[in-house]
């Protein structure tokens, strides 16, 4: 039982993690039909800001870190993507996919290929135990997070009439705009809270990983398009769905692998999402508008 | 669209009319600023409107009902009307005028904290065109409003609408109805394949000018012109 708790609380904490990647994601999706690689590539630069920190007081290193990567996202969008507005959604995603190895290689060539070591959140790697079940400081602090994190975006969501306008915007785009909603303003701010997501995120990965590389976001952010896309592109709660059941997914094949399997997790994890989008074709969350329209001008 | 022409004076009720692919949601569409307009202008009151943005020409006052309703499913009746508080710049006028359009659309206050998606087809097209009137247009333009609605339904939609027209709300209707739009419509305008074929004054017209104009038999009816 003790033990089922524990993988639970490692499902959990690993799912957050996915679940603001994936919501991050899944903002800029559902608004402008943009499958935006580069946001990996936000984590990434996120986390080297942390590493260029280091040392300083954590509070310091986190504002620092979230002011850069909300900075980054606005202008990737004010600077690459508006150029884009009227794409196709395949251009928007050769688009994002040169930002991202731009933003990669430009990391490459500052600090190198090798991963460097990271001295961030290393007091929380720390366990502790209640009860007679043994958990880490971090899994505490990533749950914390991404509820705090989760709970404040949906209060923003729902109860702000600029978060009104994002999820209106989310739904329909073109329909937003003929009510007067400003188009170029709405997806600014989706930018920027997917920075500030994936802001979080980097903090989260360092803690956990304790070190950088500047090809850190690659596999995150495919974790969080799949979450989105299970979840249901376009659907706000389906990625932050889809992004527990990812995590969910990893643990579960990370306890039933035999030892031999182990380092093939992720086919099996990605082998059950084949699974799963056979028999949700329209993800697990549908608002219906996948296949609408998505005349931007 | 080639030698297209309509205009709309104020207070008056004007429909469109034609089969489908005649090019009447094109035209609405270019209105309001989501299709691009190769040639020709689009002007309200004088200004152009030609070129603008969606978001733009609804701030100039020519707001659109498309096809279909659209609205926010997944957002509650009241989230999809206060929507359109952006255009305003006054919250206090916005406030006053979501009150009297709920007066209009009495349903919408019942079903205020509701999902949008989970509305019927006729009270989803009530919050689609409440939401409109919310952007306190000087041009309504609806495309099909009473398209997938039950007659009785339809019936109740035209009487709400006549009555907005009686309010002095200038609207252009697209209709596939003749016979509707024969009653509601001060003049009509018939388009077929992207072109105006028949238009004048309801009063001066008949069912018949109408159906051959509509099924492009060439009558009298062109005479009108």
């Amino acid at each position: 039982m003790n033990l089922i708790i524990q993988h639970l609380i490692d499902a959990v904490s690993l799912g957050g993690i996915y679940a603001l990647a994936a919501l991050g994601v899944g903002l800029i999706f559902g608004i402008m039909g943009l499958l935006n690689f580069a946001h990996g590539d936000f984590i990434m630069i996120g986390a080297y800001v942390i590493f260029l920190m280091s040392g300083r007081p954590v509070f310091v290193i986190i504002a620092t870190a979230v002011i850069a990567v909300v900075l980054l996202a606005l202008a990737s969008d004010r600077f690459v993507f508006r150029g884009f507005r009227k794409a196709s959604g395949t251009t928007l995603l050769i688009v994002s996919f040169a930002l991202s190895f731009l933003l990669q290689n430009i990391i490459l060539m500052i600090f190198g290929g090798r991963p460097k070591a990271v001295d961030f959140g290393q007091g929380l790697l720390q366990s502790f135990t209640i009860g007679s079940v043994r958990m880490s400081q971090l899994d505490i602090f990533t749950i914390a997070m991404t509820a705090v994190l989760l709970t404040v975006l949906t209060l923003f969501l729902t109860r702000t009439r600029y978060g009104i306008e994002m999820r209106a915007a989310a739904s329909d785009f073109r329909m937003s705009r003929l009510l007067g909603i400003k188009a170029n303003r709405v997806v600014a701010m989706a930018f920027g809270v997917s920075g500030l997501l994936a802001a979080a995120v980097s903090i989260l990965l360092v803690a956990r990983l304790g070190a950088v590389s500047h090809t850190m976001g690659v596999m995150v952010v495919m974790y969080a398009f799949i979450a989105t896309i299970m979840g249901g592109l376009g659907s706000l709660p389906g990625a932050v769905l889809g992004g527990f059941i990812i995590g969910f997914g990893a643990v579960i094949f990370k306890v039933i692998l035999p030892h031999d399997l182990a380092p093939y997790r992720d086919a099996f994890v990605f082998g059950a999402v084949f699974v799963s989008y056979a028999v949700f074709p329209k993800g697990l969350i549908s608002i219906g508008q996948i296949a609408r329209s998505r005349q931007r001008k | 669209m080639q030698g297209v022409s309509i205009r709309v004076l104020a207070s008056e009720v004007v429909c469109l009319v034609g089969p489908n692919g005649a090019g009447k949601s094109t035209i609405t569409l270019a209105m309001s600023g989501v299709l691009p307009v190769a040639s020709g202008s689009v002007e309200l009151e004088g200004k152009r409107l030609t070129g603008l943005s969606p978001e733009e020409v609804v701030r100039r006052g020519l707001s659109l009902v498309p096809e279909g309703r659209h609205v926010f499913n997944d957002l509650t009746v009241r989230e999809n009307l206060i929507l359109a508080a952006g255009v305003r710049c006054d919250s206090k006028a916005f406030g006053s005028e979501l009150r009297r359009v709920c007066e209009v659309f009495p349903i919408l206050e019942e079903r205020r904290n509701q999902r949008a998606g989970t509305l019927s087809g006729g009270e989803q097209q009530q919050l689609a065109i409440a939401r409109a009137l919310l952007t306190n247009p000087r041009l309504l333009v609806m495309d099909e409003p009473a398209l997938g609605l039950a007659p009785v339904i339809i019936q109740q939609l035209y009487e709400v609408l006549l009555d907005l027209r009686h309010g002095g709300l200038t609207m252009l209707i697209v209709e596939q109805s003749m016979e509707r739009a024969l009653q509601v419509a001060d003049r009509l305008y018939v388009m077929n394949c992207g072109r105006i074929v028949l238009s004048g004054h309801s009063a001066e017209m008949t069912l018949d000018d109408l159906k051959k104009a509509y099924f492009g038999v060439k009558s009298k009816a062109e005479d009108l012109q």
